[in-house]
């Protein structure tokens, strides 16, 4: 099951219902139930794998933190300033050991799992690495004392399977999603309707945009040593847009279900294709991903404290370690090799300036780097969509030396049998798309536009998105639309 | 919470609505093909696949002629036969399709046995592939309900065969009306197939001739009832398919079938693969009346002669032997 599937708004309406039907002091136990439901529908393999990562992080965290307690015990004793400092510092360096060798049991499992190696198989792989960047953090969130250990397991398993977040994120982290299902969440009016314009809005990105883009170029990038460089530079293009609308339609979809249940989850994309540059693109694109590996990665590493050569290093490690967590195979090394060169130039160009992207800056200025950000990112997305690296070359042979624009317009090859009736209602959702954005990005919020309205055009506009989204359902169904394309890293 | 789930309801119930219309417009004259194609499913309603196929072969079998011969069969005997209907006034000619299944088969047969009392003889002609087709969520929707239920004519199966269609296609589904409205809808006939398919199982029987024993000896036993010949021949083959028909054939030695026609699988005659275009049908450019009329001859035309006193080559088609 996954959002897009016919069981699942029975199964996530059910849950809404009775979840709120429960004392606010066993609702977790009644999360804990749905999340094993929705596991184990992508197979007993993945629900064993989680149950793993869940018993040694959870394992890891509480003797993490016992190791600490020890130490504090010790120090209610009469002892000399040195002793006490003696004692002190072995404690920390048993609470890092403990940290570290649980940390690596961690990592170990989820490339054990990850190479699809064992009993998991294929089914344990799905998801996996979401849940597991959860659990690390956690881990280290115990560690760097920002939170403390959860002592009730299933609070804990609750949290790290949580069904919204589980198969593509975001990640969670312990000082949000974890507090929330500590403390109990209530039903509020407001976060219901947000949520309700967040599903709507997900799935209307997902189904209107990302599926049928996906069912546009799919072709495209088969037997790509025959595609004209025109064609395959239109398929990237369009790559972009479609992943874009995928993960952020994923994501928003999830937002708005923990909205409906009552717990609050921060974005996870602020129109990331309006970043003026690779920096602010981090800061859009991806949010959770980025703020962990900024938090875990290279912070920990030193981030800027250990001057400007060391903050390359760090930034390169960091991408590199962004780049193996998305998956198997060279081309995504060198995908987050290329975004940390891009994160070193950026910070070479802009020393001594003010940062880019500002809201003073010049409308024009700003397009311009907008549009030269973009095709910065562009150009990384090929390294996702090729087969393989080798693939890369190909796809960027082709398009400076075999371009061939006036065969591929003429022959029709860049929408290969996808039909021009097809492609021109997409083009006006992709139309449609840029401008939500555009207002969110202006106002704040899709919902801050649609509230000046009158009710009576502001459900008209409702019943006309859900009416779109179920006709455009119907007009994908049957054909191969694309499950999220995030749910394989 | 009230306040939201009443107006959640009240949203979903305007939404309903709206659906409820367009889906009605959908099965209606000038919005039939604009909504179809909003829908991608226009090519569910243009390609006419199932019941427009098979429903003209119902009113032929009931329709009252003075033929007192039946030819029927799957899509191979109807690009053999079917054709030459205009050279044969005595024989009505209504080679269907093998996704009718054999139940299907019985249906047409029986209706025309009762519009035709004077009936004399009935020729079944099918692929050995034909006779293994039962209720599966490809064509089955399409070729086993739809016709049958929207003439009434689907009553004529024994009420174990409807529960094990019913099985398949869901009760509901069976329904004229519901079928009707399946039937010229684009996007109901779209979402409809595309759900059997994802979730429902075809009917598995065990044997897997013992529909075909089951409906062609039923077939059998109300010719024997009415003293009508009843004869069941191969339809030509190409070579491609010999493999995959000397394993149907352990399936048929087993079967009841293979005790009241011994001979069938002796009677095949394969052709080379050139000349067809699927590895089932005859290339539609060869399929030229004096191909047919030869191919006719090479493959039936003894039996057709020997087998009844009143059917002869030349009764079929005087043309040949002018």
């Amino acid at each position: 099951m996954n959002f897009t599937s016919i069981r699942f708004l029975p199964f996530f309406f059910l849950i809404f219902i009775l979840y709120h039907q429960i004392p606010s002091g066993y609702r977790y136990l009644f999360l804990l139930l749905s999340n094993i439901l929705f596991i184990l529908s992508w197979g007993p393999g993945c629900a064993l794998t989680m149950l793993i990562i869940i018993a040694i992080t959870w394992a890891g965290a509480m003797l993490t933190e016992r190791a600490g307690e020890a130490r504090t015990e010790q120090a209610g004793e009469s002892r000399t300033e040195r002793e006490e400092k003696a004692r002190t510092e072995r404690a920390e360096t048993r609470r890092k050991a403990v940290f570290l060798t649980f940390l690596l049991i961690t990592v170990a499992a989820f490339f054990v799992f990850r190479l699809k190696i064992g009993f998991a198989g294929v089914l344990g792989s799905v998801g996996l690495s979401f849940y597991s960047l959860q659990a690390i953090g956690y881990m280290a969130d115990v560690y760097m004392k920002k939170t403390k250990a959860e002592g009730n397991i299933l609070k804990y398993a609750a949290y790290v399977s949580f069904f919204p977040t589980v198969i593509s994120g975001p990640i969670q982290r312990s000082t949000g999603l974890l507090k929330e299902i500590r403390e109990g969440t209530a039903f509020s009016y407001e976060l219901a309707r947000t949520g309700v314009l967040m599903m709507l809005s997900g799935y209307l990105q997902k189904i209107l945009i990302a599926d049928r883009i996906h069912l546009l170029i799919e072709p495209l990038f088969s037997d790509i040593a025959l595609k004209s460089g025109a064609a395959l530079l239109f398929g990237c293009l369009m790559y972009g847009i479609e992943l874009y609308a995928d993960f952020a339609g994923y994501s928003l979809i999830a937002i708005g279900a923990a909205n409906l249940l009552g717990f609050r989850l921060d974005d996870n994309f602020r129109r990331p294709y309006f970043a003026a540059d690779i920096r602010d693109f981090w800061r859009r694109w991806h949010i959770s991903l980025s703020s962990f590996l900024r938090d875990y990665v290279y912070i920990p590493l030193g981030g800027n404290r250990k001057g400007t050569f060391r903050k390359y290093v760090n930034l390169m490690i960091t991408f590199l370690v962004s780049g193996i967590w998305h998956g198997n195979g060279f081309k995504y090394i060198a995908w987050g090799i290329l975004h940390g060169l891009y994160q070193v130039a950026g910070s070479i160009v802009s020393r001594g300036r003010n940062p880019v992207g500002n809201s003073g800056s010049f409308l024009f200025y700003r397009l311009i780097k907008c549009f030269f950000t973009f095709l910065l990112v562009e150009f990384g997305w090929i390294f996702f969509r090729a087969g393989s690296l080798r693939d890369v070359f190909l796809i960027c042979r082709r398009i400076l030396f075999n371009f061939g624009l006036g065969a591929t317009i003429a022959d029709g090859s860049w929408i290969n049998g996808y039909g021009m009736p097809r492609f021109l209602l997409l083009a006006v959702e992709i139309v449609i798309f840029f401008i939500a954005d555009h207002l969110t990005e202006k106002h704040g919020s899709l919902q801050a536009v649609l509230d000046k309205r009158p009710p009576v055009i502001r459900r008209a506009l409702y019943i006309l998105a859900a009416t779109a989204l179920i006709t455009g359902a119907l007009y994908n169904y049957g054909t191969d639309p694309s499950t999220f394309i995030y749910a394989q890293f | 919470m009230k306040a939201f789930i009443k107006r959640t309801l009240f949203l979903l119930l305007i939404l309903t609505t709206v659906l409820i219309i367009l889906d009605l417009l959908s099965m209606t004259g000038p919005f039939r093909t604009p909504i179809a194609k909003l829908t991608g499913s226009e090519s569910y309603i243009s390609e006419n696949v199932g019941a427009d196929e098979i429903r003209p072969f119902i009113e032929k079998a009931a329709g009252a002629d003075k033929t007192t011969v039946l030819f029927l069969g799957d899509s191979v005997c109807r690009q053999l036969f079917n054709r030459q209907q205009e050279n044969a006034p005595g024989i009505s000619m209504i080679g269907s399709n093998a996704a009718i299944t054999p139940a299907g088969q019985y249906i047409l047969a029986k209706t025309y046995i009762d519009a035709h009392p004077d009936t004399s003889d009935i020729f079944l002609f099918m692929r050995p592939d034909s006779l293994t087709k039962t209720f599966d969520t490809d064509y089955g929707y399409q070729y086993t309900v739809m016709p049958f239920a929207e003439t009434g004519t689907i009553g004529e199966l024994d009420p174990d065969t409807i529960e094990a269609m019913e099985k398949v296609y869901g009760k509901p589904f069976m329904n004229p009306v519901i079928v009707r409205m399946i039937d010229r809808s684009g996007p109901d006939r779209k979402l409809y197939l595309n759900l059997l398919k994802e979730y429902s199982t075809p009917y598995e029987p065990d044997p897997p001739l013992a529909l075909a024993d089951r409906y062609i000896g039923k077939i059998k036993a109300l010719c024997d009832e009415k003293g009508i010949r009843l004869h069941l021949h191969p339809c030509p083959a190409f070579e491609s398919g010999r493999d995959e028909d000397e394993r149907l054939r352990a399936d048929y030695e087993i079967s009841e079938l293979s005790r009241w026609f011994p001979d069938y699988f002796e009677e095949i005659v394969y052709y080379p693969d050139e000349e067809s275009y699927d590895g089932v049908h005859f290339d539609r450019d060869l399929v030229k009346d004096e191909y047919i009329l030869r191919v006719i001859r090479e493959c039936y035309g003894s039996f057709l002669l020997a087998e009844s006193g009143r059917i002869s080559l030349a009764d079929l088609y005087p043309g040949l032997y002018r």
